[in-house]
């Protein structure tokens, strides 16, 4: 029998241990041991590299800062680009929306010609409740024509030239509107005032007001055709030795955001100053 | 010739007057920006030539607004003159003449459209005139007068010395 040289021995003993070792490794007994004897090399390992790293950064950041900024710029380009159209977009959004609603409403009274304008200003006079329109006789514009909006009454124009013209407000001091109360079923005056407050006026103080009836226009005078809202009625005045009844008036109209009007094109005013009695001294 | 930069000025000055200036009232009075780049222009030692920007600024003003166009004259006009005058009597403290002139003017022009538009008829109360229109437009004149003056001494020592080496 051949005898098995020390050699041979030693490299089954290795064998075997090496096979134990990876046995008790699979079945997860020396998790513990190498997880101990792993440790400080991982340490060491991070150690390095991230001291490489932070070397690696600052060999490296100055380029990247430029890149970093070029890239900033390119996108904060791209951001108010973006932002500017958003604006846009909302403007146009916004002037649809009001189109939108004149357009219902030309529609709702098909017997009216109407020319759109955008308001661009509002007279210089603190004291006046004018604004200007961006359309004028080229567009058929003339002075006296009547302008509402979809929610009612505006106002007539004033003054025209070839590509605006000036339209003075029902709330201006100096304009009084011949309106019929809804419900009442009386006729009255509306008159602007130095603070853009409307005010009911010339109502017998028979006639009993109610509150949140419709002033509308009665087509008396001959300026504004009839059955266009002016405002609501709020709070009637009945003095005891008075001989009219007076009342605030909300308007349906909001001036002060007013953005775009329609002007009736096909409404010529009657001009009755003619017939009107003066007294001579 | 350079002096001629001041008319576009008045010009987009009318602009923001109608399209933003008066949609910031204070009560119901606004500032009148074209009156004050009047006021600080005359203030200035060789704004000799404001009365022309004054006869300027009263076409532009009659031109769009429905203030009759008398009035308009008659105010800017005035400006021109008060400022002059008081640039000749102030000449050492610009900031008191320009206050002064700002009070004044303002009043004037104010009180010159209100009697116009109740001779016209329009049933204007003194009292609500006074209260909601005259003292807060007077007011905003005043405060806005100072950043405008500063505006103008500054344009009008680029101006004028360009005047002086032609």
């Amino acid at each position: 029998m051949k005898k098995i040289s020390t050699r041979q021995w030693f490299i089954a003993i290795i064998v075997l241990v090496a096979g134990g070792i990876l046995l008790l490794a699979i079945s997860g007994y020396l998790y513990v041991i190498i997880g101990k004897a792993v440790s400080p090399v991982v340490s060491v390992e991070s150690w390095v590299s991230s001291r490489y790293l932070a070397i690696y950064d600052f060999l490296t950041v100055p380029r990247d800062v430029n890149t970093l900024r070029q890239q900033n710029t390119v996108l904060e380009d791209e951001v108010s680009q973006l932002q500017s159209q958003v604006l846009e977009l909302q403007q146009q959004q916004s002037e649809t929306d009001v189109l939108y609603a004149l357009l219902d409403f030309a529609r709702s009274k098909p017997e009216n010609k109407y020319v759109a304008a955008s308001v661009i200003g509002r007279d210089p006079s603190p004291f006046l409740s004018y604004i200007i329109i961006d359309h004028g006789s080229d567009d058929g514009v003339r002075k006296g024509m009547p302008v509402v909006t979809q929610q009612g009454l505006v106002g007539k124009v004033d003054a025209v030239t070839a590509t605006a013209a000036r339209i003075q407000l029902v709330t201006d001091p100096g304009s009084v509107v011949n309106v019929t109360l809804k419900e009442g079923k009386t006729d009255g005056q509306v008159a602007g005032s130095l603070t853009g407050d409307l005010s009911l006026e010339r109502i017998s103080t028979s006639v009993n007001l109610t509150e949140g009836d419709l002033a509308i226009t009665n087509g008396l005078g001959g300026t504004y055709p009839s059955d266009i809202v002016v405002g609501q009625i709020l709070s009637p005045t009945k003095g005891e030795n008075d001989l009219f009844q007076t009342a605030a008036v909300q308007p349906v109209v909001d001036f002060v955001n007013l953005k775009a009007v329609l002007i009736i094109t096909n409404f010529t005013p009657i001009d009755i100053s003619p017939l009107v009695p003066t007294t001579n001294p | 010739m350079a002096e001629l930069l001041f008319y576009p000025i008045l010009v987009l000055l009318l602009i923001l007057q109608m399209a933003i200036v008066r949609h910031l009232p204070l009560f119901n009075g606004t500032a009148d920006l074209l009156l004050l780049w009047l006021v600080s222009w005359g203030l200035q030692n060789k704004g000799k030539n404001v009365w022309i920007g004054a006869v300027f600024v009263a076409l532009l003003i009659s031109f769009v607004s429905a203030v009759p166009w008398y009035a308009a004259f008659a105010s800017y006009l005035l400006v021109a003159v008060i400022s002059r005058f008081m640039n000749r009597h102030f000449w050492q403290s610009p900031l008191i003449a320009l206050v002064l002139v700002t009070f004044i003017c303002s009043l004037f022009e104010y009180f010159i459209q209100l009697v116009v538009l109740i001779f016209q008829g329009i049933p204007l109360s003194m009292f609500d005139s006074i209260r909601n229109v005259i003292i807060p437009s007077v007011f905003l004149n005043l405060v806005i007068s100072l950043p405008i003056y500063a505006l103008v001494s500054d344009m009008a020592r680029w101006v004028y010395p360009i005047e002086g080496e032609g």
